[in-house]
């Protein structure tokens, strides 16, 4: 959440462009990261971020501030417009099929071969979870959003989303576990 | 696990998309704002529509238990409770003791007055008899 949130809100809700530039340069980000997560492209990733950030300027004005930070609303369209892009495309692109270039950071240096195969690897467990809990790992643990805030998103109760916090981490480990060192093994 | 996440978080949009989207989300027009009652205003009329509401449905629900009460569960009760309609009954009854008590007595007097009559008669009569049986066995006569 930004320092002075509400009084950046305020003004955007009037047409400040500026005001809305510096939540759009803060929010841009984590809202991309999320959907590039969801979608596995880059282009559909941009697309759907410009979207998102372009719905939350038009209906700015009758945005209604509740307590929660603008996340919980971005995110909120967020989900919508993937659901939107998985409903009318006929393409499902995996999460696994993202590229190495759309995954690499900007402020790539050292170490990027490991970081990329770590990443790769990460993703690919991501990708295997159900897409609720996708949702809620990339917003607890990656975005480090607060639980009252993903359980908003979500529109679930604080409890709910920690016992499916749980569940995903136990799933995503298991995954991992799965990816590194192979399925476990059963005797006959 | 951590470390990667922490990774995962680096992945940032490439800048040149960052500015073009901005510029273009920018040179679109906003919605019109709708109108909307201002939040103490809307709190208030919030308020007040449910204290409306609820002295509206505590109302019909005393209203209608009674009705109910008087009407269709229990006429009977429902009149038994009433202090005056008790006190009309009250009265009527000693009354209808009173005349039930009145005719007992005078039943009762008409059905001794009946039977002493008729003891009377039995015993004069018996007396008349034994008067007559004397006379006829010592008839100096025979």
């Amino acid at each position: 959440m930004i320092e002075g949130e509400k009084y950046y809100i305020e003004k955007a809700q009037r047409g400040d462009h500026e005001a809305f530039g510096v939540l759009y340069d803060h929010y841009l980000p984590q809202i991309y990261r999320f959907i590039l997560f969801k979608v596995g492209s880059k282009a559909e990733a941009e697309d759907l971020t410009h979207e998102v950030f372009l719905s939350a300027w038009r209906t700015m004005p009758n945005y209604r501030m509740q307590g929660h930070p603008l996340s919980s609303w971005l995110y909120q369209i967020a989900r919508n417009a993937v659901i939107d892009f998985y409903r009318t495309a006929k393409h499902h692109i995996q999460i696994e099929m993202v590229s190495e270039d759309s995954l690499q950071p900007v402020a790539s240096g050292q170490d990027s071969l490991d970081r990329s195969l770590e990443m790769e690897q990460v993703k690919k467990c991501i990708a295997q979870l159900r897409p609720d809990y996708q949702d809620l790992i990339i917003m607890r643990f990656i975005e480090e959003l607060p639980t009252a805030e993903i359980a908003t998103v979500l529109g679930k109760s604080e409890g709910a989303v920690r016992l499916m916090q749980h569940r995903a981490l136990n799933d995503l480990k298991a995954a991992y576990h799965t990816q590194t060192y192979g399925p476990p093994f059963h005797e006959a | 696990m951590d470390h990667l996440f922490t990774k995962l978080k680096t992945i940032e949009p490439a800048r040149e998309f960052q500015a073009r989207s901005k510029m273009l989300i920018l040179s679109e027009a906003q919605q019109p704002r709708r109108f909307a009652v201002p939040q103490f205003f809307s709190s208030m009329l919030r308020s007040s529509v449910t204290f409306a509401l609820s002295a509206a449905m505590l109302f019909l629900l005393v209203s209608g238990l009674s009705l109910l009460n008087k009407q269709v569960i229990s006429p009977a009760v429902a009149s038994a409770l009433d202090a005056q309609s008790l006190t009309r009954e009250m009265s009527s009854f000693n009354i209808q003791i009173q005349i039930a008590k009145v005719k007992y007595y005078d039943a009762s007097a008409q059905q001794l007055q009946v039977a002493l009559g008729e003891t009377s008669q039995t015993i004069h009569t018996n007396a008349l008899d034994e008067t007559q049986l004397h006379t006829s066995s010592y008839d100096p006569s025979l």
